[in-house]
């Protein structure tokens, strides 16, 4: 192109649009100031290209050659990774809770109050506080054998102590994965994520497939497509743990592994989710498109649903602990009150025995009798020594485990206590990576409006310059036509 | 330099807020309810510790009243045992004065006096306390002393249904067990002691008919009657005396237990309140520190959120 005014020409405009396109990149930063899944844009400018003129080569002028997307993509795996992991935390926190709240053990004081020996109200302490008025009713009973209220207070407070059992028996087996599992609060939960997962995976399979429209001719340009896969990505990291695999055009295959080791399963490849994901009894299973049934059982470490697999299985553990002390109380009391069945004592099962192979649990432990005695049974109603012997099991450190029947099931509470410190420390502890990483993020991809104000003054500004070049070369133009006419 | 961005001051001042406004929510019902712990998360150790001190506790509270009851029974007992031994005391004045007068109807008033205080005697030992007869060792149910009576109406016999076996004891404390009531043995002798009066009258009933009869060799055989069995009479006071002072170690033993369970429960509750309750006066700094932290937060940050390059143009 000859080194004219009209070459100048050419350049201004090529200018003019590229600062243009500047301002709209700025624009659109600032529209998504609040927009966390956005990350801010950058025009690139670049040479327009150069001709050789007899002054020496030339440029063509300036023009914008792509936008630049300030994303991090080793941030973005980091912070996906830390959603599965915060996912599967979380989805504990809530059952932990519940579990801690169905053994009733919360640590009631009389703060205000002045507590003495003599003091006879006792304090609503759930199962602990059962298992002391249990065994103490037998020491009145031992005290005052043939007292007939001490007889009934006995077997009112085993029933409360059966029924308490009972109680936080059902209340954790609605949030527990148990063999089998039956419909509850926690598979409920399960299934619900199942759903959210094969809604993600459709709209992430969607934006692969938009992606992929785009970037087959323009690699690496459908910036605000990519942000918000990005975004999906992170919301189904939130239930699953999850690898993502590039593909043509930009596209992402989602994989996951299968519980046979070493396999995996790729839910979503290019734009196309491959099959739908179940539940049933607390695993979940893959069903590809086009068969009848499941073909793989898939395995999660983190994320929600693994969460949900966990903490089913953590409680159920607190429930068989919980039938571990059932099945203590009733052979221990039984064999106490019968004193082994041996001959001379009349005295029948204090708790309904276990019909083996069955074992006694907390679920069904109940009361076998509705009269007492103190005795073996005989017509000495002055008799105390069974009573004494069932009243000394609470201080009987082989009670179970080594332990005393308080301390065994102080031991089921503590345990459950520490598993949900553990947990809410692995939540703060989540939260501040998570809080970094997204700092981090925000840092490198966030706008900064006095960033952008900055620069849409210097566009602003450079779009001045060109205008009133163009302004300029325009009058030059107009002069030199005046002088042809 | 980390590059701040228009949200990244947002962000934290939020998270800063809601740090604050849980801590002084946790403060707040902390100070309401005078309570630092409320589940057994909030401190795990802390909560082992605090249910180990409960449930001691709450034993403690129990051998209180196994206690209490202890000592009314033993009381009962006692006061018994007391009153039949100054019927013993009663007898030794009795039987002398019996044996020296001449009178024969002197000595029926000695002998109506020996059969009223076999009656009180019957009385006190099948004594109850609640409906449970407390000198039957462990036979509550049942008078434990029958009698059988001669025609005038006078008790003939005595026998003892009770049990014969050691009186059953009770737990005082986590390592005491003590006996509150007489055992079987015990019993036995009281009922020998019955037995031993009801010899009595009937040797100065002799010595009456004898007297009246002037009868020498009977009242002879009346006057060593009644020496002979005033003599058993003194055995059994001394068996009664033993018995007292028996009942008497476990009273102290009871007391003893008392004190010791009363020194530990109060240790417990205030080992209990150290771990549970809040020190009002440091919570309460702690909330006013946080409410300060808040107000200051906040300030900063509508300061800071307000400013912006765009304000300049």
């Amino acid at each position: 192109m000859p080194n004219d005014l009209f070459s100048s020409l050419y350049s201004t405009t090529n200018a003019l649009r590229a600062q243009s396109a500047a301002l709209d990149i700025v624009g659109r930063n600032m529209s998504n100031v609040n927009n966390t899944a956005y990350a801010r844009q950058r025009v690139v400018f670049g040479d327009k290209g150069s001709v050789d003129t007899p002054l020496g080569a030339q440029s063509l002028g300036i023009e914008a050659v792509g936008i630049q997307q300030m994303r991090d993509a080793l941030l973005d795996g980091q912070i996906t990774e830390e959603k599965s992991n915060s996912g599967f935390l979380d989805s504990q926190e809530k059952f932990l809770q519940q579990a801690q709240t169905a053994l009733g053990q919360g640590l009631f004081t009389n703060a205000g109050t002045i507590e003495t020996i003599k003091s006879t109200t006792a304090l609503p302490n759930g199962i602990a506080s059962s298992i002391d008025a249990f065994f103490n009713a037998w020491q009145s009973l031992a005290t005052d054998p043939g007292s007939t209220v001490n007889k009934q207070q006995l077997l009112a407070n085993a029933q409360d102590l059966v029924d308490k059992l009972n109680t936080a028996d059902k209340r954790l087996a609605d949030i527990s994965l148990s063999t089998p599992v039956v419909s509850n609060t926690l598979t409920g939960q399960m299934d619900e994520g199942t759903r959210q997962v094969n809604s993600l995976l459709t709209t992430i399979a969607d934006l692969n497939r938009q992606i992929g429209r785009v970037e087959i001719t323009n690699p690496g340009t459908a910036v605000d497509l990519r942000d918000q896969r990005q975004s999906k990505l992170e919301e189904l990291a939130g239930y699953i743990d999850f690898t993502t695999v590039e593909q043509t055009a930009g596209q992402v295959a989602i994989r996951v592994n299968t519980t046979v080791p070493g396999t995996t399963v790729d839910l979503v490849g290019l734009a196309n989710v491959n099959g739908t994901m179940s539940q049933s009894g607390g695993i979940y299973s893959w069903t590809p498109t086009g068969s009848a049934v499941p073909t793989a059982d898939l395995s999660f470490t983190a994320g929600s649903l693994a969460g949900y697999q966990a903490v089913g299985k953590t409680i159920q553990g607190y429930r068989d602990s919980l039938d571990d002390f059932a099945a203590a109380l009733v052979t221990e009391v039984n064999n106490a009150y019968t004193d082994n069945h041996s001959a001379g004592n009349l005295n029948p099962d204090f708790f309904t025995p276990p019909t083996p192979p069955a074992t006694t649990t907390a679920g069904t432990i109940s009361l076998a009798v509705t009269s007492v005695t103190a005795g073996n049974g005989t017509t000495l109603s002055g008799d105390n020594v069974r009573a004494k012997a069932v009243a000394n099991l609470a201080k009987s450190s082989t009670f179970l485990s080594g332990s005393t029947p308080a301390a065994a099931f102080a031991k089921i509470v503590t345990n459950v206590g520490q598993d949900v410190s553990n947990n809410n420390t692995g939540i703060e502890d989540q939260k501040s990576l998570s809080k970094l990483l997204t700092a981090q993020r925000q840092s490198y991809s966030g706008v900064s409006l006095d960033e952008e104000t900055a620069d849409m003054l210097r566009y602003q500004r450079a779009y001045q310059a060109s205008s009133k070049l163009l302004s300029v070369i325009d009058g030059l133009l107009g002069t030199m036509l005046e002088t042809l006419s | 330099m980390m590059r701040i961005t228009s949200n990244t001051l947002a962000s934290q001042l939020s998270d800063d807020l809601t740090r604050l406004s849980s801590t002084q929510t946790r403060l707040t019902q902390q100070l309401a309810s005078g309570r630092r712990l409320f589940d057994a998360s909030d401190d795990v150790p802390a909560t082992g510790r605090v249910m180990s001190y409960d449930s001691e506790k709450r034993a403690l509270q129990q051998y209180e009243r196994n206690s209490l009851r202890g000592l009314t029974t033993i009381a009962v007992s006692t006061a018994s045992l007391e009153s039949i031994n100054k019927i013993a005391g009663k007898i030794f004045n009795i039987a002398p004065a019996a044996t020296a007068s001449g009178d024969a109807s002197q000595m029926d008033a000695f002998a109506g006096q020996i059969d009223g205080l076999i009656e009180q005697t019957v009385s006190q030992l099948n004594t109850q306390i609640s409906g449970t007869y407390i000198f039957g060792s462990r036979r509550t149910d049942t008078p434990p002393f029958t009698v059988t009576r001669n025609a005038a109406g006078q008790i003939d016999t005595v026998s003892y249904v009770g049990d014969n076996a050691a009186a059953p004891t009770i737990s005082v404390s986590e390592s005491a067990d003590v006996a509150t009531t007489t055992s079987g043995t015990e019993n036995i002798q009281l009922r020998d002691f019955l037995t031993n009066l009801v010899a009595l009258r009937q040797a100065v009933d002799d010595l009456s008919t004898a007297t009246t009869a002037n009868n020498q060799a009977g009242m002879a055989t009346a006057r060593a009657a009644i020496t002979t069995t005033q003599n058993t009479l003194g055995d059994d006071e001394d068996s009664i005396t033993t018995m007292l002072s028996t009942l008497s170690i476990s009273q102290l033993r009871i007391k003893t237990s008392q004190e010791q369970n009363s020194t530990r429960f109060n240790q417990l509750a205030d080992l209990s309140a150290s771990e549970t309750e809040i020190n009002t006066a440091d919570v309460a700094i702690q909330l006013q520190s946080s409410n300060r932290a808040y107000e200051a937060a906040l300030k900063a940050g509508a300061n800071l959120l307000q400013k912006s390059l765009l304000d300049y143009l």
